[in-house]
């Protein structure tokens, strides 16, 4: 009678052990688990070799300088002139408050006037198709402020309410209308013959320019 | 007396069957009090679910963030790639956790980049990067393709213009082409912001 018991009795898993890894599995890894997406910005930046245009009509070139002292925006070559309530001769857009003075440097720069500037000339003919801007920013200005810049600039937005009837980027009226925006998208046909939905671009291409001296 | 005797004999007796029988019905339903266990066996079923689930999104990023590194928030929707990878942050250049340079207070000394303060190539990361090529253009050829110079960047949101373009000038001269930037994907209402910011005061 007690052998039969004592083969009953090891035939039961111990699974203590294994429980104890597993305890301890879980709670490192939990850890280490990275709850974000992580996505990514295409950028180029002139190559040294790249020459000028073959024919004698100079490149189109739409450049975006950015400083403390706020945005500059420059259309073939002639800077656009400073906005409303901005001081005259300075940069075209003002920042909202004293840079200098902001813990986060992207919540003092007017993104809603610049996305506005952006999408203004994004809508006359003659830049309808180009898809290129340069982005070039002061030694000083933080990877922060350009990863905004190129939000702002590369594809269209209209408020959230529209997102799903837009075919096209709109102007945004203030900034909580801006930070609720969304991109609208359009039926696009890559390369291959692929259908798909894609994003209505405004300047999808970023270059990067060499940093411009603090001042 | 005696017949009272024998009602308290009878009664114990009775009490005595009355317990063993409980005990036997006790024993057959597994109560028995010497053998009590709980029953772990949904508990382990959950905790193997929740450690293959863990143990797939452990290995399935290419792009891994280091400790110390504020990446700046984006409404980009692009997906990252199996690619070289270069982390910018306050404490250094690092390639693959391994750091290259030290950084103080933001830049790089004059003594590491050709050209002195003004130049715009890093040396030591020039050098590191130039063997990297070497290492993808021979697994290239290997696999019969074309070495892209693809390069990701991860870079804190504190680090200046300057010591980025510094970084890309210097892969640029050692054949890289195109670069990313790693984001996390947010709202426009965030963008440029990092996760762990001090809260918007305008």
């Amino acid at each position: 009678m007690a052998k039969i018991a004592k083969i009953q009795d090891a035939e039961d898993l111990n699974l203590t052990p294994i429980m104890n890894v597993v305890l301890v599995l879980i709670p490192l890894m939990l850890l280490s688990v990275v709850f974000m997406t992580i996505t990514v910005i295409e950028v180029t930046m002139p190559q040294r070799s790249a020459g000028a245009a073959q024919n004698g009509e100079p490149p189109k070139r739409l450049q975006l300088f950015i400083s403390e002292q706020g945005f500059t925006v420059v259309e073939n070559q002639s800077q656009l002139p400073a906005v409303e309530n901005c001081p005259p001769g300075g940069p075209t857009i003002c920042p909202i408050k004293d840079v200098a003075d902001c813990e986060v440097k992207t919540d003092c720069h007017n993104w809603r006037l610049l996305y506005n500037t952006l999408l203004e000339i994004k809508q006359k003919p003659e830049w309808v198709d180009h898809e290129q801007i340069e982005i070039v920013a002061d030694s000083s200005v933080n990877f922060g402020v350009l990863v905004k810049a190129m939000d702002i600039s590369r594809y269209q937005r209209v408020p959230h309410a529209e997102g799903e009837a837009a075919t096209k980027g709109k102007l945004l009226l203030n900034d909580a209308e801006l930070n609720d925006s969304v991109t609208p998208y359009t039926e696009a046909t890559d390369a291959e013959g692929n259908t798909g939905k894609v994003p209505v671009a405004m300047f999808p291409v970023v270059v990067l320019g060499l940093p411009t001296v603090s001042q | 007396m005696a017949a009272e005797q024998k009602t308290q004999k009878q009664l114990e007796m009775e009490k005595a069957l009355t317990d063993r029988l409980k005990a036997k019905r006790r024993a057959k339903r597994g109560y028995d009090s010497g053998k009590n266990s709980l029953g772990l066996n949904s508990m382990m079923d959950m905790m193997t679910i929740i450690l293959v689930f863990l143990l797939k999104s452990y290995g399935e990023e290419p792009i891994v963030i280091l400790p110390g590194t504020d990446v700046p928030i984006s409404v980009a929707e692009t997906l990252p790639e199996d690619m070289t990878v270069l982390t910018v942050n306050k404490e250094g250049i690092f390639m693959a956790r391994e750091r290259v340079l030290e950084i103080e207070e933001g830049r790089v000394s004059g003594n590491f980049k050709k050209g002195g303060e003004s130049g715009l190539i890093i040396e030591p990361l020039e050098a590191k990067l130039r063997k990297e090529v070497e290492k993808l253009k021979n697994i290239a050829m290997t696999n019969q393709k074309t070495f892209e110079g693809d390069m990701t960047i991860i870079a804190d949101q504190s680090i200046s213009y300057r010591l980025l373009v510094e970084v890309m000038q210097t892969a640029i001269g050692t054949e890289f082409k195109r670069f990313r930037f790693a984001v996390i994907q947010g709202g426009m209402a965030e963008s440029g912001r990092y996760p762990s910011a001090p809260e918007r005061t305008n």
